[in-house]
């Protein structure tokens, strides 16, 4: 359920979707507050359920596990210290899917000293985006706490090329302290199969190996091969 | 000539575990193996060979399982750990004698667990890796390698010494182990970024296996959908496609074949019912308790009852099963031959240990399902490079970036339960490229401490801890192991850095963390 549908419900109806949501306190929240909340119930569910469908991860788990840890006790394991800093400037983009990146950095001393001494909103970072389709380049700013050495970003757009500064905001204006990586965020589109017919998106589904899996008397195929590799829901009759 | 192939790939994984002064429940993740995969899996095709049955699988073994197959500490560990099974097993038939049924499933596993044994130090002499081998020479067996430490590798595609460092270790493990280089490399977990087949043609590697998402949402749809190889990038590096569905009748938790109600139940285990003091004392702490393999009941499927297992229902479904596994594949096949201009290749990846460990019956089905297609004029096994050289005009595409995780991308093994080790392993990458090219060309002392430093490196990034922290499964060992290894990077990259190497503890940590003995740190260079 999208935002734009849960707006359009009553404050009593988004309840009852938290309740069964299993949101604790959901009288205590404003609207949007409590749209929030059930869309991040959604989103987690959503993992949930991926993780239930997803066969090939469910029996790489078993061969681990060989003994129980949960209500026995379990076992002495060692501890060992990593360092927290490093005192090094650097920075990694890695992506977690078409609409999801990963940043994390580090940051030496003295820009730490020097961001210090610059009260409010002393770092951010700018992501750069570049479409691949139209070589259009924008950039966004998301402001970063000193304390912070890691952050997902949400990616706008499929098929686009990402990377990402960290920038001072110093008093003579703003000044880059390292660049990442680039990466290229996937189309997640079959491309063939938009606007082609219907006959074409059956003979696809054959070849993907989906055939069978849905019926398709409306909506797109295309969103439904999607799904169906999301959720590997699968029918065995077919 | 057949209407379609089939390629079965089992990949033979484990992270490293060794450990020399400390024990940890986890060291069981191998002897488990062993014990309920591969002995049993070895049998089953010196049977077929026996039998003069042709076959032909595609058998990933990882480097690190090599590295711990090889390895006689853990060899001695495993005689232990089964002489202790077979204890077990021997007060197990007396325990059971007044219930017949019991009994029956007891003296069987007991006879399982001797003749493992026999087979493990009689028959292959304690060496697994030589055992796979004369498989291989006899062209039964296709074994293929991964990167070293099974690296999730789209996590470091703009670390291209890792990269190297990561499949070169791995190329001369397998080389030195097997005395063949592979034909094709297994991306671990499926990952794929566009840009790595051109690092796997420059170790003259033919072909890798791809998840759909690779396929579907490239430059374009192949003619030939996901059932013939294509051409990545017009690399002549090829891709196969994993075939989503034949997977799931194995592997759906749901519909697959191992949740028949006669086939044996996987998670009742004796080790949880009985008393420590019958189980006896294990060294990993006081009630911890561990799968003993002892399972005496049948998946059943009525709620609250469970029968005693039955080897006789157990092998007829077995028989069923295998007949229709190949009744729905030659039917895939019969419909995609009206689509492909060749006859398809089904791709059928699995973990090996699904086999044997999880689905007991497994190992059972995948012998019979081989005896029956050896029989059949529709549908035959091959090798994939077989199958490239049968059919050499292959589609070139550009595959898309994707996994065999949720959703097809790399969420499982980035998030909020186990983003913290990416920073830490990042910049210890960039400190190994420092270390390198500092000291180009050390040996000695120095050269040992480099060398570990690398091995160190790369065993923090299998993708098996990431997985686990995730799961829930192991958790806190495998965040303890990915600390250790950076922990001990860190100590040698600050010894180095003041010009000292602290002998005797580098000595203990080459000891206990010895895989890839020929690894050189100059790959980083």
């Amino acid at each position: 359920m999208t935002r734009e549908r849960l707006q359009v419900l009553s404050v009593s109806s988004l309840q009852k979707i938290a309740a069964s949501q299993g949101i604790l306190n959901f009288r205590d929240y404003l609207k949007d507050d409590l749209i929030d909340v059930i869309i991040e119930a959604f989103a987690e569910a959503r993992i949930d359920h991926l993780t239930e469908n997803n066969w090939t991860i469910i029996s790489e788990e078993k061969k681990f596990d060989i003994f129980r840890d949960e209500v026995l006790p379990t076992p002495a394991y060692k501890t060992y210290q990593v360092p927290e800093k490093y005192n090094i400037t650097r920075i990694s983009l890695i992506m977690v899917d078409p609409l999801m990146a990963f940043v994390c950095w580090d940051l030496a001393d003295e820009i730490m000293a020097e961001a210090e001494m610059i009260h409010d909103n002393a770092l951010f970072l700018r992501v750069h985006e570049t479409h691949l389709d139209t070589s259009e380049s924008t950039f966004f700013d998301i402001p970063v706490q000193l304390s912070d050495d890691k952050w997902y970003i949400n990616l706008p757009s499929h098929g686009s090329s990402y990377y990402i500064e960290i920038i001072l905001n110093t008093s003579e204006g703003e000044r880059s302290v390292c660049s990442s990586n680039k990466i290229e965020s996937p189309l997640r589109i079959t491309r063939d199969i938009q606007n082609n017919s219907k006959m074409f998106q059956d003979d696809f589904l054959i070849l993907a190996g989906v055939y069978g899996f849905y019926d398709d008397e409306s909506g797109s195929n295309s969103q439904k091969i999607v799904s169906f590799l999301d959720t590997g829901t699968i029918d065995r009759e077919a | 000539m057949h209407r379609g192939y089939l390629i079965f790939e089992l990949t033979c994984h484990l992270p490293y575990v060794k450990h020399i002064n400390e024990r940890y429940p986890e060291e069981n993740w191998l002897n488990e193996a062993i014990c309920n995969t591969y002995l049993p899996m070895l049998r089953s095709l010196r049977s077929l060979d026996a039998d003069s049955i042709p076959f032909k699988l595609t058998l990933t073994i990882s480097p690190t399982l090599v590295a711990m197959l090889s390895d006689p500490i853990l060899q001695d560990n495993f005689v232990s750990f089964m002489n202790e099974r077979i204890e077990l097993g021997k007060k197990e038939v007396h325990r059971t004698e007044s219930t017949p049924n019991m009994h029956t499933v007891a003296k069987t596993y007991l006879q399982e667990l001797e003749q493992n044994l026999r087979d493990f130090t009689e028959l292959y002499g304690c060496d697994l890796v030589a055992a796979f081998n004369d498989l291989r020479k006899k062209n039964h067996i296709n074994i293929i390698t991964t990167f070293a430490t099974h690296c999730y590798m789209p996590f470091y595609s703009a670390c291209e010494k890792n990269i190297e460092a990561q499949i070169y270790t791995a190329m001369n493990a397998h080389s030195k182990a097997f005395n063949c280089n592979p034909s094709g490399f297994w991306l671990p977990e499926l990952g794929y970024y566009p840009g790595i087949e051109k690092i796997l043609k420059s170790y003259r590697l033919d072909y890798f296996f791809t998840a759909v998402h690779a396929f579907l949402f490239g430059s374009h749809v192949p003619r030939n959908g996901i059932y013939a190889p294509v051409n990545v990038s017009g690399s002549d590096v090829f891709a196969f496609c994993r075939d989503l569905a034949s997977s799931a009748f194995v592997l759906s938790a749901d519909h697959g074949y191992p949740g028949d109600f006669d086939y044996r139940d996987f998670e009742l285990d004796m080790g949880y019912d009985m008393p420590d003091s019958y189980i006896g004392s294990n060294p990993y702490g006081k009630g911890i308790r561990l799968d003993t393999g002892f399972r005496y009941y049948a998946n059943t499927g009525i709620e609250g009852v469970k029968n005693i297992y039955d080897f006789k229902a157990a092998a007829e479904k077995v028989e069923f099963h295998a007949d229709n596994f190949i009744y729905n594949l030659k039917k895939r096949v019969k419909k995609l031959l009206r689509y492909t201009d060749r006859p398809p290749v089904i791709v059928c990846p699995y973990d090996a240990q699904v086999f044997g460990h999880w689905w007991y019956e497994g190992i059972k089905w995948m012998e019979t399902v081989i005896r029956k297609i050896a029989d059949d004029e529709d549908l035959s096994l091959i090798f994939p490079d077989e199958y490239l050289f049968a059919y050499k005009n292959n589609e070139s595409i550009d595959l898309s970036y994707s996994s065999l995780g949720n959703g097809g991308y790399s969420g499982l093994w980035l998030n909020g339960d186990n983003d913290w080790a990416y920073r830490h392993i990042h910049v210890i990458i960039e400190k190994m490229e420092e270390l390198a090219g500092r000291f180009p060309s050390e040996r000695g002392l120095k050269g040992r401490a480099l060398n570990h430093a690398a091995r160190e490196l790369l065993l923090a990034q299998s993708s098996d801890w990431a997985f686990m922290m995730k799961n829930g499964t192991s958790a806190p060992y495998a965040n303890m192991r990915v600390q250790e290894h950076i922990h001990n990077f860190l100590k040698i990259y600050n010894d180095l850095s003041s010009n000292s190497v602290d002998t005797e503890w580098l000595t203990t940590v080459e000891r206990q963390n010895s895989a890839f003995p020929d690894i050189d740190y100059r790959v980083f260079t």
